[in-house]
């Protein structure tokens, strides 16, 4: 790690910059400029939020998406990682998916909501489905395109070594496709995070998206607020999981300030 | 004489697009004939063809006409007896200097005591010794273009093709490389073909110099170097030597010649 990027100024600045934001909230949620049942300042939050961890009432929503997440991301990476290296590898393939790709792409995810839940109920189905469609693409797209725009310098050299065409594939194209990858994982995951949200909001019993809606309901904002970081914190930590994974996978390569 | 060379180009040319309105002629026929173990310099301008002609030899690219003929086996494809030495290094970045060394004993399936000793020998000659573990990322351009020369060089190819491998580094690291790759020639007796758009380069380290004009390329001269290794750039007799090819690229590359330094 490079020490003026990861040094202790640094680490001080980032706490300074959270505390900040953090007394910022609570000066205006307390000052009265905003109703405290609109914007309840984040000591109520945490309290509310301590009270739904004790009494595991938070835990069965957390658990819920994070499991709808999962499966779906697992079921569009599943999916989306062979046939991107399929279709980037043979360009048949490519001409063969790429139309249909780029004809459901530009469609924004949560305009099929209403399909969705009409196909298959307000069960556990159109949340799943939500959230593999919309992790697919980033995907699907970026393995493609690691694959297909593989250094063909690199592949020469391989020919020239004596790698049969399997070895190739195998040796060079894939790794080379890593770093994109890695990318369309982790669009992947923010894509399924928000998939998620918007099919809890609409139609759901359970799950994070629906604590946040069910409060509104009933003006507990200080719940649904706990919803809300709830999501952030789960979203930060499957990133964070990718990056781990993204590091471990890539120490070979160099970022612009030349840290692996 | 053709039974013994051991790299034939039998009346090879190569056009881009033929079938395009605009067909571009990259090399005119070209006939030539490198005997074993020699180390022969092909020198050119900037887009002679001097590159097609070794990616030829070297199976990546297929010449319009002719055949290429390499230790008697005719070239189809590119193949693990003629190791490619790219400007670029071309190295694998994802695999350590170990890694990229092994990488073609190991696609052809060499055990792995023995793919270790070659990696241990090529290391050594090449003096990487205590840079194994390291990442191409982690390398300086010269020792980048070292650990391309002991790849290429631990697949045990009859012949070694260098398409201007010195040609990205700095000109001292390049004066190191070229007597580095002389000594490398000198104990493993490999036939190297090794293009260059530096006549000086090609003086210093040639038995013969192939020159070609301008596009589209044409060979002109195939110029035996009269000269004994080890070379000083400052001999007269090298100097003598050298004046006279340049001269003789000039007259011929004529106003073409601004591409070559």
């Amino acid at each position: 790690m490079d020490t003026r990027e990861r040094g202790w100024p640094a680490s001080l600045v980032r706490i300074a910059a959270i505390l900040t934001f953090v007394a910022s909230w609570e000066i205006v949620a307390r000052s009265g400029m905003v109703g405290s049942i609109l914007l309840p300042p984040p000591s109520v939050v945490a309290r509310t939020g301590w009270r739904l961890v004790s009494s595991q009432e938070l835990f069965g929503h957390v658990w819920s998406s994070l499991g709808r997440v999962l499966v779906g991301f697992g079921l569009a990476s599943a999916v989306a990682i062979p046939l991107g290296v399929v279709a980037g590898w043979y360009p048949l393939v490519f001409h063969a998916v790429d139309p249909l790709i780029e004809l459901f792409r530009p469609i924004p995810v949560l305009a099929l909501l209403p399909m969705a839940i009409l196909w298959f109920g307000i069960g556990e189905t159109s949340k799943i489905f939500m959230v593999t469609y919309a992790a697919f693409f980033p995907v699907f797209v970026n393995t493609l395109a690691g694959v297909r725009y593989t250094d063909p310098t690199l592949v020469q050299v391989a020919s020239t070594l004596g790698a049969s065409r399997r070895q190739i594939f195998c040796r060079v194209v894939l790794m080379s496709a890593l770093p994109n990858l890695a990318v369309g994982l982790r669009l992947g995951m923010g894509f399924a995070f928000l998939a998620l949200v918007a099919a809890e909001l609409i139609a759901s019993t359970r799950g994070l998206g629906y604590l946040i809606m069910d409060s509104r309901l009933t003006f507990q904002t200080d719940i649904g607020m706990v919803g809300v970081v709830s999501l952030g914190v789960l979203g930060y930590t499957m990133n964070q999981l990718l990056v781990r994974l993204e590091r471990w996978a890539l120490a070979w390569k160099r970022d612009l300030h030349g840290t692996a | 004489m053709l039974t013994e060379s051991e790299i034939v180009v039998d009346r090879v040319s190569k056009t881009y697009g033929e079938r395009s309105r605009v067909p571009v002629v990259a090399l005119q026929e070209t006939a030539l004939a490198i005997g074993r173990g020699k180390f022969v310099c092909i020198v050119g301008p900037s887009g002679c063809g001097k590159s097609t002609l070794l990616l030829m030899v070297a199976g990546l690219i297929k010449p319009t006409t002719g055949s290429i003929r390499v230790g008697g086996a005719a070239v189809t494809g590119p193949g693990p007896e003629r190791g490619l030495v790219f400007q670029e290094y071309g190295l694998f970045p994802w695999l350590t200097v170990r890694g990229n060394i092994a990488f073609g004993p190991d696609c052809r399936g060499t055990l792995r005591n023995a793919r270790e000793a070659l990696v241990e020998k090529y290391v050594r000659l090449t003096g990487l010794g205590g840079f194994e573990n390291r990442y191409p990322y982690e390398l300086s351009g010269g020792m980048k273009q070292r650990v391309a020369i002991a790849r290429t060089l631990a697949n045990d190819p009859r012949v070694l093709l260098m398409d201007e491998p010195f040609g990205a580094v700095d000109a001292l690291t390049r004066e190191s490389l070229q007597d580095e790759i002389l000594r490398l020639w000198k104990v493993e007796r490999k036939t190297i073909l090794f293009v260059t758009h530096s006549m000086m380069e090609a003086a210093y380290l040639a038995d013969e110099i192939v020159m070609l004009t301008a596009r589209p390329g044409r060979v002109f001269a195939q110029v035996p170097v009269p000269l004994e290794h080890p070379r000083r750039r400052s001999d007269p007799e090298f100097l003598s030597f050298y004046g006279k090819a340049e001269e003789l690229f000039k007259e011929e590359v004529g106003r073409s010649a601004d591409g070559h330094a």
